[in-house]
């Protein structure tokens, strides 16, 4: 999951992104509205935290023309301003979520968590694919009772292939999700490393795949078939 | 003492304003009425006796006549004949009596209907009072948006609604203001608030982190710190009123070269030249911290705010007990529609945010509030591309002091 964090204060932002990054996601962070809005208009990102006092565009700006661009766009503001009539503004110029500075970090990923979930294709906190189960919460994945001893990668790879279940996903996608503006790699190679070290511990062979599917020149599919329920 | 003082409470407390209008207005007409009575009488024992004695005098001149005609006429005028002088004044004294008891019960009748009436007209003529009391009374801190309703003939009472229509208003913009001030300065709290406990909560949270993290997180902290710190010192100054401001004389020449000396750091590292033409014996009676922090402000803002290479020229002049000082930077200017808004508190013009991070907006707001708290008046003219000039005016008082006590100071 790709977040992109709107926030003038960098004091702020520097500490929400660490601790977003710690919990698995791959985290931007734009210093002003006008960036904001033109990292959002051009990267696929899965949720936007979004200050309102900012400079060069304010917030409520931003957030009107992110939807306008992307429905599917989670929004949440984080801001400083507590008055209902914000609040109702904020909600009803599209954002998704509400949130009053200062806010326990906890209760934030919470929310992040909730508002991922509203994706309709996956409702339960906790992922079922075959005999696999992913907790985005505890950031932690079971394979039958055998709990996987998965890097935080690795465990974004699986999440983001399990809440799109059956459809292919290319590894560029996966780069667009998983990782953040800085750390992309020039090499997309390391995609192919991290799938084929999840795919081992997965247990799955070349031969017989029962998790992750290649699908050559297209890319890869969770699937939850027969055999996994076995 | 204080049972007499007791007793005139409760004398006072008796005449309320509808009891004084009722005694008024039922004593006037009680000596109306009886004044009507006295001026009854009055003119009646004037004019009484003389029509009496005319109709006493011509039945006596008659009985002749009548004699003449009837002898019954004999018995007539024996009241008239045992009337002389004296008689004719028992007389007038019975028709006196009777003009008099007469005047006396209509006076009585005039005191009673005056008191009832008066008290009908007292109630009648304050009940519009009462209506507008008991409305004033109903509106609460929640409902200063009601307004007494002007209806009615352009009297008292409406002059009275209208004040407190004006009154109201007044308390709203108050009110409003007050509220925008707390939601803006709890704004302006909660940002660094968020960034303390974001920090912590999220280091803490981590279990991967290093010694290295936590004092990096340190420093972070105590830069917010700080600012927390600035914040609330900027709104306990801000809240101050006059009373708190201590006042002596100040050399502002003397004030205005130290501020400058302050700043020359920052004046160089931004690459700006400051020029000062102060005139040395110019004195102001001032809080010497206060005036201090406020042309720092200013001029700090000319050094922030200008282009490399720029310069900040200051000027100071005393004429007729009016300190005049000009701040003149050469930066980038205000817009025209912003102008208007940069004293007012927590107002950040839209491009010094990009560069002035931390700042409440709070700076300019204290200048003017710090000169007007001196009876001084701060204004600012801005040119865009060449510039803004603040102009400060400050009561000197030159001439009250001498130049030994000047150079003293």
């Amino acid at each position: 999951m790709r977040i992109l964090i709107i926030e003038d204060e960098v004091d702020f932002a520097n500490a929400l992104s660490r601790g977003l990054k710690n919990q698995g996601y791959a985290v931007d962070v734009a210093k002003d509205g006008k960036e904001g809005w033109e990292l959002g208009a051009v990267n696929p990102y899965d949720l936007v935290i979004l200050d309102l006092n900012l400079p060069l565009m304010d917030g409520l700006e931003v957030c009107r023309l992110l939807r306008r661009q992307r429905l599917d766009l989670l929004i949440l503001i984080l801001t400083a301003r507590d008055q209902i009539r914000d609040r109702v503004i904020g909600l009803d110029i599209g954002a998704d979520d509400y949130l009053v500075k200062p806010f326990h970090f906890e209760e934030l990923t919470a929310r992040i968590r909730a508002l991922l979930r509203r994706d309709l294709r996956v409702r339960e906190p906790i992922l079922h694919v075959g005999d696999l189960q992913i907790d985005p919460a505890e950031r932690i994945a079971w394979k039958g009772k055998r709990r996987l001893d998965l890097t935080a990668k690795e465990f974004s790879i699986l999440e983001y292939l399990a809440r799109h279940k059956g459809e292919i996903i290319t590894s560029e996608q996966l780069m667009e999700h998983i990782w953040g503006e800085d750390e992309i790699d020039p090499f997309s190679g390391s995609v192919r490393v991290h799938i084929h070290s999840l795919r081992r511990k997965l247990g799955d062979k070349s031969d017989s795949t029962r998790y992750i599917e290649t699908i050559i020149g297209q890319g890869y599919r969770l699937i939850a078939s027969e055999t996994n329920l076995a | 003492m204080k049972i007499l003082q007791l007793q005139w409470n409760k004398i006072r407390n008796f005449f309320t304003l509808s009891r004084r209008l009722m005694l008024l207005v039922a004593g006037l007409l009680i000596l109306l009425g009886f004044s009507q009575a006295a001026l009854i009488s009055i003119v009646a024992r004037i004019n009484i006796p003389q029509t009496i004695q005319e109709e006493m005098l011509s039945p006596t001149q008659l009985p002749p006549t009548v004699e003449s005609t009837d002898s019954k006429i004999d018995i007539l005028p024996t009241p008239f004949e045992v009337t002389d002088s004296t008689e004719g004044v028992l007389l007038q004294d019975v028709v006196l009596r009777q003009v008099q008891s007469i005047s006396l019960l209509m006076a009585g009748v005039t005191a009673i209907i005056g008191i009832l009436g008066a008290r009908w007209i007292t109630q009648k003529a304050l009940s519009p009072v009462n209506r507008l009391s008991q409305m004033v009374k109903d509106i609460q801190v929640e409902t200063l948006n009601q307004r007494v309703p002007l209806d009615g003939p352009p009297d008292q009472v409406k002059d009275l609604a209208e004040a407190f229509n004006h009154a109201l208003e007044r308390l709203e913009q108050a009110f409003e203001m007050q509220g925008r001030f707390v939601a803006d300065a709890s704004h302006e709290m909660r940002t660094p608030l968020a960034t303390m406990r974001t920090n912590l909560e999220v280091i803490q949270q981590d279990p991967n982190a290093t010694l290295p993290d936590y004092k990096e997180m340190s420093v972070t902290l105590i830069r917010t710190v700080d600012r927390l710190e600035r914040l609330s010192n900027d709104l306990l100054l801000l809240a101050r009123g006059e009373l708190e401001v201590h006042k002596a004389p100040v050399n502002m020449g003397a004030l205005l070269t130290e501020v400058v000396q302050n700043l020359m750091p920052f004046a160089n590292e931004n690459h700006v030249i400051v020029n000062m033409k102060v005139q040395e014996e110019a004195v102001v009676l001032a809080d010497e911290r206060l005036l201090r922090l406020a042309f720092g402000n200013l001029i700090d803002n000319g050094i922030r705010y200008n282009r490399s290479g720029g310069s900040v020229d200051i000027t100071a002049f005393d004429v007729d007990n009016e300190l005049t000082v000009q701040i003149r930077d050469t930066g980038e200017g205000i817009p025209s529609d912003e102008l208007t808004k940069i004293f007012d508190r927590f107002y950040r013009v839209e491009k010094s945010r990009t560069r002035n991070r931390g700042g409440a907006g709070l700076g300019l707001a204290i200048c003017e509030h710090i000169i007007k708290l001196h009876g001084g008046y701060i204004n600012v003219t801005s040119t865009l591309g060449e510039g803004s000039i603040f102009t400060i005016g400050l009561p000197s008082t030159t001439s009250s002091f001498s130049d030994s006590d000047l150079t003293e100071s």
